[in-house]
């Protein structure tokens, strides 16, 4: 089946791709397109009706969009794209492909939980193509590198024609498919704190090693202090409600303990608490609130781990 | 509108001027004929569809004519030497790792891209790297071997 007919405008440099957006309210960013054009092409097996953005299948299966207005197509704008290591923080750029976040060595070794969010989206295939910019931006509670990037803290920084502006990623994504990007915006960048001794980790259940969407994806980030108290902690749950949840009371129940087998036991109570699974084809709310609590346990256990080998030699942990 | 495009096609530059809905996919099936290239779902989902852009494999379904703009593309037309097969065309045949052949120029073009980076895989980085294609025939083992046989035989 041949895609609905559209525009496609090409920029090729960010201030003509904010120009192009300012002159057309209506347009559409295109960056890999694996989200966008399944999206757009007119479903044949798919088939189901048309429902407006946001309100269809919350649960990540792909929903049937209109053709609006142009498509702007950032693949021209070198700049969106990779990853830049500063002191505190890791830069990556919207357009920065899903295979490079999978395999580069600066986020396996302090951002471990993106990398590994990556690594388990979709298929080699789709990773050469899909964005991280992408993948946020498309907004569903299972997305495996938006999940990882609200436990770690990320911050969205956003261009407009005539000014910037940041945002934090659990203010930005609103439901299902549905976020604040205001018209004629465009998200340039990710912003990733990472600290000394921090430890992270992914892990997403499915019951296929590829092509799955998560039936539960959970995001645990620690960070402890010199006595191996934890100072700051990042949990996030994927594919349990209709964005992916920060569970404040995690963070909470672990502030200022060593996070030894019990305190993570208490944490991953706290997570099953804040979780709010429906049940669906892919699993029960049932189901889906035990492994909550299991695969928090497991990610917070192995973030421990890394958080204390990550631990400056010579340092007690 | 269409837009002109410049793309470098198994070592040949083409000048094209493209509609903006047409996929790779298309332009190389319908407009230059290279039907190599299987179409399946469509949706990034089979596989079938896969060529390699700049190096990588990648779901052609899934990359309108356009993004492909200054781009090399391989497509499996490209690898044998007049009659002579690619070694990895020719271990596939040799292990009998093709029955009907829907998957078998995405599944060689994978393991090209593999082999490039990784010379001596293992099985679970073989079966990792194929995990973006579908087979409805042969049962993914024959595939294996074919890619094992193939890293023996490449320089
Ligand atoms: C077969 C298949 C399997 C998949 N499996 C998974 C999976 O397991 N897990 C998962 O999370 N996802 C999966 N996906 C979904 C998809 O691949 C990812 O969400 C991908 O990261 C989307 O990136 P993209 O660049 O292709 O987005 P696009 O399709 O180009 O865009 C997606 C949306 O984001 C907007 N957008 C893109 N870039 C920007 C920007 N810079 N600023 C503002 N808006 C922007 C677009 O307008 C569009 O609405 C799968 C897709 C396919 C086809
Ligand atoms: S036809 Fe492209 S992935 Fe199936
Ligand atoms: S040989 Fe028939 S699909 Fe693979």
């Amino acid at each position: 089946m041949v895609l609905p007919s559209f525009q496609v405008l090409i920029p090729s440099s960010l201030q003509e791709a904010l120009d192009m957006l300012d002159g057309h309210p209506d347009a559409r960013l295109l960056a890999g397109g694996t989200d966008l054009l399944v999206d757009l092409r007119p479903a044949v097996i798919r088939s189901a009706p048309f429902v407006p953005q946001g309100y269809a299948d919350e649960w990540g299966i792909g929903y049937q969009q209109e053709p609006s207005g142009p498509l702007v197509s950032l693949h021209g704008l070198e700049q969106l794209r990779g990853l830049r290591s500063l002191t505190s923080h890791v830069r990556a750029g919207a357009t920065t492909t899903v295979a490079e976040l999978a395999s580069s060595p600066l986020l396996r070794k302090h951002l471990t939980a993106l990398a590994e969010g990556a690594a388990a989206l979709g298929t080699p295939l789709v990773r050469n193509r899909g964005t991280y910019g992408g993948n946020i931006c498309n907004a569903r509670p299972a997305a495996d590198t938006l999940v990882p990037t609200v436990a770690l803290g990320g911050t969205l920084h956003l261009a407009h024609k005539n000014s910037t502006r940041k945002v934090s990623v659990v203010d930005f994504v609103l439901g299902p498919g549905r976020i604040a990007l205001r018209a004629g915006e465009l998200l340039t960048h990710i912003q990733l704190p990472f600290f000394p001794r921090q430890g992270s980790a992914y892990l997403k259940l499915g019951t296929r090693k590829a092509l799955e969407i998560a039936q539960v994806g959970v995001a645990a980030s620690v960070v402890l202090d010199q006595a191996g108290r934890v100072v700051h902690s990042g949990v996030a749950l994927g594919a349990v409600g209709p964005t992916p949840i920060l569970c404040h009371g995690t963070a909470e129940s672990l502030h200022g303990h060593v996070p030894d087998q019990a305190a993570i036991r208490a944490a991953s109570l706290a997570a099953r608490r804040e979780a709010a699974p429906i049940s669906d084809h892919r699993a029960s709310r049932e189901y889906r609130l035990e492994m909550v609590q299991l695969l928090t346990r497991r990610a917070l256990t192995r973030a421990v781990e890394r958080a204390r080998s990550a631990a400056a030699p010579g340092e007690q942990s | 509108m269409k837009h002109d495009i410049q793309v470098t096609i198994n070592g040949t530059s083409h000048q094209l001027a493209v509609p903006a809905n047409r996929t790779l996919l298309e332009l190389l099936r319908d407009d230059l004929r290279l039907t190599g290239t299987n179409k399946g779902c469509e949706a990034g989902d089979c596989g079938a569809c896969t060529v390699l852009l700049d190096g990588d494999p990648v779901p052609s379904c899934l990359v309108l004519a356009v993004q492909a703009d200054g781009c090399d593309v391989l497509t499996i037309e490209g690898l044998a030497s007049g009659n002579r097969l690619h070694p990895i065309q020719q271990a596939f045949v040799d292990t009998g790792a093709v029955q009907c052949g829907y998957c078998t120029p995405g599944m060689i073009l994978v393991s090209l891209a593999l082999l490039r980076k990784n010379p001596h895989p293992d099985e679970a980085e073989i079966r990792g790297a194929l995990s973006g294609n579908l087979c409805r025939c042969t049962g993914y083992q024959k595939i294996v071997q074919a890619v094992q046989a193939a890293a023996k035989e490449m320089p």
